[in-house]
């Protein structure tokens, strides 16, 4: 993967599957936050840390950002299903 | 007959069956010079009057069955194709005007409008540059000239007429595209075609008619993986075309351009190009 940081946004290049990814600041940080031992809940709670926003809310967004950037291959390892 | 042009970089020879039909390409593509004589042709395309219409050939094979009005667009076609493998060019799908040394690209899907914004800043004395294509390069970051006839449809040229009364074209139906003729108007006042031009401001329209026309900055970060989207020959340019265009956003102005009504798109763009003045006085 080829990233470029532009302003705020990271775009990332696939050169596998030459698609571009456009990330905004929150989804850069997750990415960033991916490194294969971190688990969600404690991604959530670094995001949660410098934001206001509903400790639960970033858990739920985190966990639906996760499953795109898995989508779009940028990730590779699974993501566990919320604890019910 | 052969026709010898300088077409997208290339040297092209096409060799046509019919002095009617030589003379009809010859206009079209007479903004582009004929290449030296000794020069070997990069591109060799045949057109045949066959059963139920025209053959086109060219290395690559061939296409059948091609009516007139489609002849000319075929060849385009078939160019683009050529392109395609060069990792050094990315073709955009935009078009472009020169002004003051510098391109406006404007980018935005098919029927965004781009083609009749151009038309209209032509007129208003800017120089046709590209339409539809706009090679890039890689290397310079500059765009080369493609100065083909404006393709218009009928619904741009009442728009056109409406914000010039007087406006006048040459109704010639070539270049039909589904059930839907183009008219092609002379591409007078173009930019020629062996000269490279530095991009001055990179334009996104997006057509929205229920709100009044508005232009503002992009981020970088958006210009960038729009633009990305907007290369034809992307799969050939791989990561040094991402690098350009990243490079070429952080060095270039750009906007989105929300359009509603062609004289107010113009004025847009005319803000625009002040906005290029003062920058351009500092």
């Amino acid at each position: 993967m080829v990233l470029r940081q532009v302003d705020d946004d990271l775009l990332v290049y696939d050169p596998e599957k030459k698609a571009t990814h456009l990330l905004n600041m929150t989804a850069a940080a997750i990415l960033d936050l991916c490194d294969g031992s971190t688990p969600p809940p404690s991604i959530a709670g670094a995001i949660a840390s410098v934001t206001t926003a509903d400790p639960a809310k970033v858990l739920a967004d985190v966990e639906t950002l996760l499953l795109e950037l898995a989508e779009k291959g940028l990730i590779t390892e699974s993501v566990d299903p919320p604890a019910l | 007959m052969i026709l010898a042009r300088r077409l997208f970089a290339l040297n092209v020879e096409i060799d046509v069956p019919s002095p009617g039909l030589s003379h009809e390409l010859a206009w079209l593509l007479s903004r582009f010079p004929a290449p030296p004589l000794e020069i070997q042709p990069d591109v060799r395309i045949a057109v045949e009057l066959g059963e139920g219409g025209y053959r086109i050939l060219d290395a690559d094979g061939m296409v059948d069955k091609v009516g007139r009005n489609e002849v000319y667009h075929t060849i385009l076609d078939r160019l683009i194709r050529t392109y395609y493998q060069r990792p050094t060019v990315a073709l955009l799908h935009a078009s472009a005007v020169g002004r003051e040394g510098k391109v406006l690209l404007f980018i935005g899907h098919t029927h965004a409008g781009k083609t009749t914004l151009s038309t209209a800043l032509v007129r208003q004395g800017c120089l046709h540059f590209s339409d539809d294509l706009v090679p890039l390069s890689m290397t310079s970051l500059q765009v080369s000239p493609c100065p083909l006839p404006l393709r218009l449809r009928a619904g741009a040229l009442s728009l056109l007429g409406s914000l010039e009364p007087d406006f006048m074209y040459s109704p010639v139906p070539l270049g039909a595209e589904g059930y839907e003729v183009m008219h092609v108007l002379p591409a007078e006042g173009s930019a020629d075609p062996e000269t490279d031009w530095p991009i001055g401001a990179v334009v996104f329209l997006i057509q929205r008619p229920d709100r009044p026309s508005e232009c503002r900055p992009l981020g970088r970060g958006a210009a960038a993986f729009r633009l990305l989207r907007a290369i034809f020959n992307s799969a050939a340019v791989g990561q040094a075309g991402f690098s350009t265009v990243v490079d070429l956003v952080e060095r270039v102005p750009c906007y989105e351009l929300f359009s509603c009504g062609l004289p107010e798109t113009v004025r847009c763009v005319e803000e625009i190009c002040r906005e290029q003045d003062v920058e351009k006085g500092r």
